[in-house]
């Protein structure tokens, strides 16, 4: 039984784990794509880069002196490196039934937002950020592995809501939330203000399929949720577009309101768009309100 | 059965079942189309919208139609229809069904088959007993179980010999006497239309037991039939016979040689109100003599088959060689003359005596010198052979036995100094000399001849005469064989006669009695056993073992049969053919008053039934209403509309493509013109957009040096497409090779092959400054050159025209120096007048020559500056290599060329500038 069993798990595992790979390697170019002409903090401080020598000052110890660069010339050298500052990044996908979901033709809901938030680790990892991914990999880890157990995470985790409800986050921290926030805007409301309340802020990505949005049915359609918890039946799907429509952007402008009230930047992305811009999207939308913290 | 029409139905009982039809029109306007399944992430904000009517859309009316359709269909063939039943056939009585499987059926048998089998169907399905007679088989006769008959009827071929229906009628009533048998029946008789012994007979046997009906097969299937071809003096005539007079048809005879090649064609036409047609081949004797068989084309039948035999076959002919030998110039020798009158017509043996007669000729020819009395040429004679004989001076002074007449002593002596007679020329031959018809040259005079004794029957045996009466060629038989005597020499002391035409058309005749020796040489004992059999439809096969042996006396007189069919058969050495149609063989139309008998026309009309064509398209129809709900329930990928829209995309595109079609001949032309009024260097698209942007900059700075340097003004370099282009307008194209380049297609490797046999060069660079010297083959190279005809190719050493066209060279760098080239190495023998075709290195020499627009070098060269500089002189050297050919190998510069390269051995390199 026990070599059976064993095999049958394994194979399993490897079925689920075959996505993973294609996605860390999907958002690998994506990340490296963004990453051409970011840069660091541009000003100096701690870190390890060099980033100037400067003449040496009264107030430096002499144990700051450049020893080397001051030998070729007149005067002392400090050398100076570039200021890095590590923040911790918390990543949450959702993983609710609704974003194993896809047109024909594009990913997963779900792989798209795993796309996305992987490349964002990878870059912040890059740049010495730590990161983990919220409710599942515990404290933020910064370098490679904190980045490989983060994107598994991220790939293959549950992403319960009960994450984002009872977060355990360090104060001050920022929050990169993806999902398709079909929820109520009120729930998001009181989850984001238990966040807020902890001192951290963040970025809502919301990720559209072009279905959900275009609603191109059309004829005699049952529509069932994901969980099969409910149906509904349209004689004629294509007599409703025009009131969906109007609903959807009702809601979008609903969540908006919500992020904008909460102090959070929403982000919108379709899944058949490329991920590249979306994340470049985040990537910047991180990017000051890191340069504001460190004033 | 009920008819509607020409539709008539076996279960019409079923049809009450169309009334429900209407029901289920209700029923199916009732019930929609299963909905589309989508699972919908927003199903939330779905059920706040209002909901829409869920009045549940009815299937559209064009698929209830459809669905009625098929049921209507079902219920129509459950009901069994029938394509114009045979209403005739509504008796119970047992079904007779006589079928012609003569070799005169044989041309429309696959239509008398499905008419048999018609009949035999119709009466399976009512359940009839039936029974099949087949008038040239010797099958059993038993009224059965209509299916049995049905199996037998797949077993019957047509035979290769006649019907023999006094036969049938006798096997038939012994049938009909034995227990069981069926006092009445209902009868086909599926006849070939052609008439033969015993049909009253037949016809009389059958109708007194019921009805008859004979079925005479249509215009076309008429009976055609090859008489025995006769070989004409130039080929052969054949006759062909057909059963009915009506109507002009065309027919052609083929004559196919041993090899089953068509040798001979002939035309052949009947004419309206004629049955016979005439055939003519010309064919030259020695083809005449391969010949295997003639047949009808496109007539699969026995009758259309003329097997020919050993009577067709060459003769041997022996000459008897004098003992001694001939002590005679060649050209005199009468041996000389006999062997080549002869030998257009048969095959020569030569030798002594005792020699040839074991080859077995079947004629032998003694001339004077010869003259040989042993015994054996006798029996030869006597066993059939033919002996033909020249008189000469031994002759003349003693006669011998084997002489067809006596002979008096002493020759004849016409014309010459002492004799007062002219020379006598040669009477007109009598009809009833085997020689009639032949025209006798005026240069044939009797100068000398042997006189026969005056004899009472000697006229009998005179074929030939002189102008005064005298025979000349006297014959008579003896034994089985033939001594034929020519009073005159074989060569030409005597006559005139073998320096003529005349001579060998003689001979020639003479040996059609030893050709009959080939049949008849096989004597009248033993008997032919056969060794190849005809079947029905005219195809050689192995025999069925069923044959007997035909005594040799009794060959000529048996007719084709079962037991003896058709067919070559041997006997010892000799071979003969048996034919089906013989002669005498008549195709005379079948009477038309046959006692008690109805006649009908085999037009390829019969009853059809439909029940199984109506379920299939059922069964298509429920197919395509299965893809239609598919597609309703939104199971189909793409269906239907962007499916449609593609279609009617590649309809607007196609129209698109031929609208312009005009215009572009337009531009052709015009971009022809542009590519033939000025020149321009050419390099191959390889699908690379980097080496292809490499390959052009590099060709237009070079084409930019060359107009500086010289006098060619190259325009801007172009692109090639191997496959579609016009390569002959290119002086030289450069052919940039990457190590995974593929196989050029078959055309693009005809297109190169013209334009390199056309004068053409190409410039093939595989830019990697190893390969084709060290490291083995390029492999892209190698897979690019596979369809190429690249000759033989050599290093260029610096004596190569290359080196001195232009510049004097003692290299060729491009990118990468040192490097080989390698050009053809015998470039003499092509019509390119010595310039190699084909130049193949490795050194990049686009990648040195490229500039950017802005005019810098686009990639660093090895040998910087100085090594670019020279890869230019090289490609300069190129173009010119291209346009002037061999101009500098001309020797008239060979001592300028020398002096300057002894400057250049004692001077530094640059002193090798022009």
């Amino acid at each position: 039984m026990t070599i059976r069993h064993t095999q049958t798990l394994r194979r399993a595992a490897e079925h689920a784990a075959a996505p993973f790979p294609a996605l860390l390697a999907e958002a690998e170019r994506v990340a490296a794509s963004v990453a051409l002409g970011t840069h660091g903090r541009r000003r100096s401080g701690h870190g390890e880069t060099f980033w100037e020598y400067r003449r040496h000052r009264t107030e430096d110890g002499a144990q700051a002196v450049d020893w080397r660069r001051s030998a070729r010339g007149q005067h002392l050298f400090v050398r100076e490196t570039e200021w890095e500052a590590a923040n911790a990044v918390y990543l949450w996908r959702d993983g609710s039934p609704g974003m194993a979901l896809a047109s024909k033709g594009q990913p997963l809901k779900k792989d798209r937002a795993a796309v996305c938030l992987m490349a964002i680790a990878a870059l912040l990892s890059r740049g010495g950020e730590r990161i983990t991914a919220l409710g599942e990999t515990g404290r933020p880890r910064a370098g490679r592995a904190g980045l490989e157990i983060t994107a598994r995470a991220l790939a293959e985790g549950p992403g319960e809501a009960r994450a984002v409800e009872s977060a355990d986050i360090a104060r001050h921290a920022r929050i990169v939330l993806a999902s398709d926030f079909l929820d109520p805007p009120e729930t998001w409301t009181a989850r984001l203000a238990r966040l807020n309340a902890s001192g951290a802020s963040g970025i809502l990505l919301r990720i559209i399929d072009p279905a959900e949005e275009d609603f191109p049915f059309a004829g005699r359609t049952r529509f069932a949720a994901p969980d099969n918890a409910a149906r509904l039946l349209f004689g004629r799907a294509e007599d409703a577009r025009d009131a969906y429509r109007t609903v959807w952007a009702e809601h979008g402008a609903a969540l908006a309101q919500m992020a904008r009230q909460a102090g959070w930047t929403l982000l919108t992305h379709r899944t058949d768009r490329p991920a590249g811009p979306a994340v470049m999207a985040l990537h910047q939308a991180l990017a000051p309100r890191a340069m504001e913290q460190a004033r | 059965m009920i008819s509607l029409g020409p539709i008539g139905f076996a279960a019409p009982l079923a049809l009450i079942a169309l009334i429900a039809l209407p029901l289920l029109w209700l029923l199916l306007r009732a019930t929609p189309p299963a909905p589309r399944h989508v699972v919908f992430a927003p199903l939330r904000l779905l059920q706040r919208l209002a909901q829409t009517p869920q009045t549940p859309q009815s299937a559209p009316w064009w698929l209830i139609m459809l669905r009625l359709l098929m049921a209507a269909i079902v219920v129509i063939a459950l009901a069994q229809p029938v394509w114009r039943p045979d209403d005739g056939a509504r008796s119970d009585l047992p079904v007779l069904v006589v079928v012609d499987n003569g070799w005169q059926a044989a041309q429309g048998w696959p239509r008398t088959l499905a008419q048999a089998r018609a009949y035999l169907e119709s009466a399976n399905a009512q359940g009839r007993r039936a029974a099949l007679a087949l008038t040239a088989s010797q099958s059993e006769i038993v009224f059965e179980n209509a299916s049995a008959a049905l199996a037998r009827l797949d077993g019957v071929r047509p035979q290769s010999w006649s019907p023999d229906r006094a036969d049938l009628a006798t096997r038939l009533e012994d049938a009909l006497s034995a227990s069981g048998a069926p006092s009445r029946f209902d009868s086909w008789w599926l006849s070939d239309g052609v008439a033969g012994e015993g049909d009253t007979t037949l016809a009389r046997l059958i109708s007194q037991r019921g009805r008859l009906v004979v079925s005479l097969p249509g215009g076309n299937d008429g009976a055609l039939a090859l008489r025995p071809v006769s070989a004409a003096a130039d080929g052969f005539e054949a006759e062909i016979i057909r059963s009915g007079t009506s109507g002009t048809r065309d027919v052609t005879v083929s004559a196919v040689g041993q090899d089953g090649q068509v040798i001979a064609r002939a035309p052949a036409r009947f004419e309206d109100g004629r049955s016979t047609a005439r055939a003519e081949a010309r064919l030259p004797l020695d083809l005449r003599n391969r010949l295997a068989s003639v047949r009808l084309e496109g007539v699969s039948s026995a009758g259309a088959v003329q097997l020919l035999d050993d009577s067709w076959q060459r003769p041997r002919i022996a000459l008897i060689e004098p003992e001694g030998g001939e002590n005679r110039q060649p050209l005199l020798s009468d041996l000389h003359y006999a062997q080549q009158a002869l030998a257009p017509y048969a095959e020569i043996v030569r030798g002594p005596l005792e020699t040839v007669l074991e080859e077995e000729p079947s004629g032998l020819v003694m001339v004077d010198a010869a003259r040989n009395e042993d015994p054996s040429v006798l029996e030869f004679v006597e066993r059939g052979g033919l002996l033909i004989r020249f008189a000469g001076p031994r002759l003349a002074a003693r006669e011998d036995s084997l002489l067809p007449v006596r002979l008096r002593q002493g020759g004849r002596l016409l014309g010459g100094a002492l004799n007062w007679e002219e020379p006598q020329t040669i009477a007109p031959f009598g009809d009833d000399s085997p020689f009639a018809g032949l025209s006798i040259s005026g240069d044939a005079t009797i100068r000398s001849q042997v006189l026969a004794e005056p004899e009472a029957d000697l006229d009998r045996r005179v074929w030939a005469r002189l102008a005064d009466g005298t025979p000349l060629v006297t014959a008579d038989r003896r034994g089985e064989g033939w001594v034929v005597l020519f009073h005159i020499t074989a060569g030409p002391d005597w006559s005139g006669l073998p320096l003529t035409g005349t001579f060998p058309a003689m001979l020639r005749r003479v040996l059609a009695l030893a050709e009959g020796a080939g049949t008849g040489g096989a004597g009248s004992e033993g008997s032919w056993q056969i060794e190849r059999m005809l079947d029905g439809t005219g195809r050689l096969r192995a025999p069925t073992g069923n044959e007997s042996a035909i005594p040799a006396d009794a060959f000529d007189e048996t007719p084709a049969s079962p037991t003896h069919p058709p067919g070559i058969w041997r006997l010892g050495a000799a071979s003969a053919a048996l034919n089906a149609v013989r002669a005498d063989t008549v195709l005379s139309p079948m009477a038309r008053d046959l006692p008690g008998a109805l006649y009908e026309i085999r037009d390829g009309v019969r009853e059809q039934r439909l029940a199984g064509p109506l379920l299939a398209l059922a069964a298509l129809l429920l197919a395509l209403d299965m893809i239609i709900a598919l597609a309703f329930a939104g199971r189909l990928p793409g269906l239907p509309a962007s499916r449609l829209a593609g279609l009617a995309m590649a309809v607007l595109i196609g129209g698109a493509v031929l609208a312009p079609a005009a215009e572009a001949q337009d531009t052709d032309i015009a971009e022809a013109l542009d590519r033939a009024l000025e020149v321009r260097f050419g390099y191959v698209m390889t699908g690379n957009r980097e080496v292809d942007a490499v390959s052009r900059a590099g060709l237009a700075a070079l084409s930019r040096e060359v107009t500086a340097r010289s006098a060619i003004e190259p325009e801007e370099p172009r692109g090639v497409d191997l496959d579609d282009d016009e390569l002959i307008f290119f002086p030289l194209i450069y052919w940039p090779v990457t190590p995974d380049a593929q196989p050029v297609s078959e055309r693009a490797a005809r297109n190169i092959n013209t334009y390199l046999l056309s004068g053409g060069m190409i410039i093939f660079d595989t830019r990697d400054g190893a390969a084709g010297t060290r490291g083995g083959a390029h492999p892209g190279l190698e897979r690019v050159m596979q369809g190429l005809e690249i000759p033989a190719l050599a290093r260029a050493d610096t004596e190569h025209v290359l080196s001195r066209t232009f510049y004097l060279l003692r290299e060729y760098p491009g990118r990468i120096a040192g490097t080989d080239i390698w050009v053809e190495a015998n470039p003499d023998g092509a019509a390119r007048d010595g310039v190699s075709g084909v130049i193949i290195g490795s050194a990049d020499w686009a990648g040195a020559w490229a500039r950017a627009e802005s005019g810098n070098p686009m990639f660093p060269v090895e040998g910087g500056e100085r090594q670019r500089e020279m890869s230019y002189r090289f490609g300069v050297n190129l173009a010119m290599y291209a346009l002037t050919g061999n101009y500098k190998t001309d020797q008239v510069h060979v001592p300028a060329i020398l002096e300057r390269l002894g400057q250049g051995r004692r001077g530094p390199p640059q002193r090798l500038e022009p």
